[in-house]
C-alpha cells in the first residue's frame, strides 16, 4: 500500500503532457553546445552502483581493493591534502556498501568523522557546521545492514561537505573533494576489471571528457604541492584512454591503469 | 483505495501549497521530491538552485554510468509558470524530456552508455528560483 502510494506520488511528479512539446532547435542546440555549461562532477557512488548492476563483473570483491588503514607515515598537513583524503574516503565507503562489508565502512567511517573535525570552515570545524547527525544516522544504518540506506545516507554527507565549501567559497576545496573521490573511484574500479577481465565492459573506464574537466579544475587551484604530481597522473591515465579501440581496453591496458594508479595510494 | 489515492496526493498538493510564498519555496518542494525519490529507491546526488528569468534556459552537464537509473526533479517557485527540462545525451541526442505546462519538471531514463549527458533547463514562462535533484538507482 505504502509503495502503491509512493510510485503513484512519483509517477504523478513524472507524468507530463507531451502534447506541448516544444523542443529545441537546432540553432538552440548550438547555441548551448558553444556556451558556458556548469558542470557537475559524479560520484564515486554512480560508478560503483554502475558496476554493481553489470552480471559480468559479479563476483568482484570490491573491499579487497580498499585499505581501511591509514599509513602512519601519511601526513595530511594542509586543508586541501586533508579535502582530497576526505574525498578518496568517501569513495571508499561508496564501494564499501556496494561490497556490503560493514566492518571496513565503520572504520571508514570514523576516518571520515575524523577528518571533517580537521577541516576548519570559517575557523570552524567541517564536523560541527554539518553536524552530527548525518555520521551517526550512517552508522546506524551501516549497522543494521540497510545497505540501499546506507548508499543515501553517505550521498547526503557527500552534499553536505561539498555545499558548505560552496557556502564557504572555498572552490579549491570543493574540487579537491571531487577529484580525491574520482581517483579513488576510478583505482577501485581498474582493480576491479584487472582481476576479472571483461573487455566489452571496459568501456565505463574510458571517461576522457570527465578526465578533462577533473585536469581543467586541478588546473585551477593555485599553490597546491601534489598538484603536478596529481595533473601527471591525471595526463598518463588519459593518454592510456586515447588508445581505446572499439571503445573497450585491452587487458594489458587495464594493466598499465592499475600501475599508474598505484602511485595514487601514495598521496590520497 | 482510489478515495485513499485522491486523498494522499490532495494532502501532497495542500502540503506544497503551505510553501507558496515561501522565500525557500523551491528549495522546500524540492525537499519533498527527494524524500519521494529516496522512497522509491533513489539516492540523491546533485542538487543545484538557480534563478531563470523568462525565455532562458540553464545547462548543466553530468557525466553518467550505463547501467544506472537516473531521475531528474525540478520544483520552481510560486512566480514560476512553466518550467521544463531535457536531457541530452554526450552527442546532443534527446534522451528525455519533460514539456509540459506545470512549474515543475520531472524526467526518468536509463543510461544505456557512460558519457557526458547535458540537461538544459528551460523557463518557458514566469521567472524565479529553481531547484534540482538528480537521483540514481
Amino acid at each position: 500500500m505504502k509503495k502503491t502510494l509512493i510510485s503513484l506520488s512519483l509517477i504523478s511528479i513524472l507524468t507530463s503532457s507531451l502534447l506541448f512539446a516544444d523542443k529545441l532547435t537546432n540553432a538552440e542546440k548550438k547555441a548551448l553546445m558553444q556556451g558556458h555549461t556548469t558542470v557537475i562532477i559524479p560520484t564515486a557512488g554512480d560508478l560503483a552502483n554502475s558496476l554493481k548492476q553489470n552480471k559480468n563483473l559479479h563476483g568482484i570483491q570490491w573491499d579487497r581493493f580498499i585499505d581501511v588503514k591509514i599509513d602512519p607515515s601519511k601526513k595530511y598537513k594542509t586543508q586541501k591534502d586533508k579535502a582530497l583524503h576526505l574525498g578518496a574516503k568517501g569513495a571508499d565507503a561508496y564501494f564499501l556498501a556496494i561490497a556490503k562489508n560493514s566492518s571496513d565502512l565503520e572504520a571508514v567511517a570514523n576516518g571520515i568523522n575524523t577528518t571533517l573535525t580537521k577541516i576548519r570552515v570559517n575557523k570552524k570545524a567541517l564536523r560541527n557546521i554539518i553536524g552530527q547527525e548525518n555520521l551517526k544516522s550512517l552508522e546506524t544504518e551501516v549497522k543494521a545492514k540497510r545497505w540501499s540506506s546506507v548508499l543515501k545516507k553517505i550521498a547526503k554527507l557527500k552534499d553536505d561537505i561539498q555545499f558548505q565549501f560552496e557556502k564557504a567559497n572555498k572552490q579549491s576545496l570543493k574540487k579537491l573533494n571531487n577529484i580525491g573521490g574520482w581517483i579513488e573511484g576510478y583505482r577501485i574500479a581498474v582493480e576491479g576489471f584487472n582481476s576479472k577481465y571483461s573487455q566489452k565492459d571496459t568501456s565505463v573506464l574510458i571517461q576522457t571528457s570527465l578526465i578533462e574537466v577533473l585536469t581543467k579544475d586541478l588546473k585551477s587551484i593555485d599553490s597546491y604541492g601534489k598538484k603536478g604530481e596529481i595533473l601527471t597522473l591525471l595526463n598518463s591515465i588519459h593518454t592510456i584512454l586515447g588508445k581505446a579501440k572499439e571503445n573497450t581496453l585491452s587487458k594489458a591496458q587495464v594493466g598499465e591503469l592499475s600501475k599508474l594508479l598505484e602511485s595514487a595510494k601514495s598521496f590520497l | 483505495m482510489k478515495k485513499i489515492v485522491i486523498g494522499f496526493m490532495v494532502v501532497m498538493i495542500t502540503i506544497l501549497n503551505l510553501y507558496a510564498g515561501n522565500v525557500n519555496e523551491a528549495r522546500a518542494k524540492a525537499y519533498i521530491y527527494s524524500r519521494l525519490m529516496q522512497r522509491a529507491g533513489y539516492t540523491v546526488g546533485a542538487v543545484k538552485g538557480e534563478y531563470l528569468s523568462n525565455g532562458n534556459s540553464i545547462t548543466y552537464s553530468r557525466y553518467l554510468y550505463s547501467g544506472n537509473n537516473y531521475v531528474v526533479i525540478g520544483a520552481g517557485d510560486e512566480t514560476v509558470s512553466d518550467l521544463d527540462v531535457m536531457v541530452y545525451d554526450s552527442n546532443w541526442h534527446e534522451v528525455a524530456s519533460d514539456n509540459d505546462t506545470s512549474n515543475a519538471t520531472a524526467v526518468k531514463f536509463y543510461a544505456t552508455h557512460s558519457g557526458t549527458y547535458h540537461f538544459v533547463t528551460k523557463m518557458y514562462s514566469g521567472h524565479g528560483y529553481f531547484f534540482q535533484l538528480l537521483g540514481w538507482k
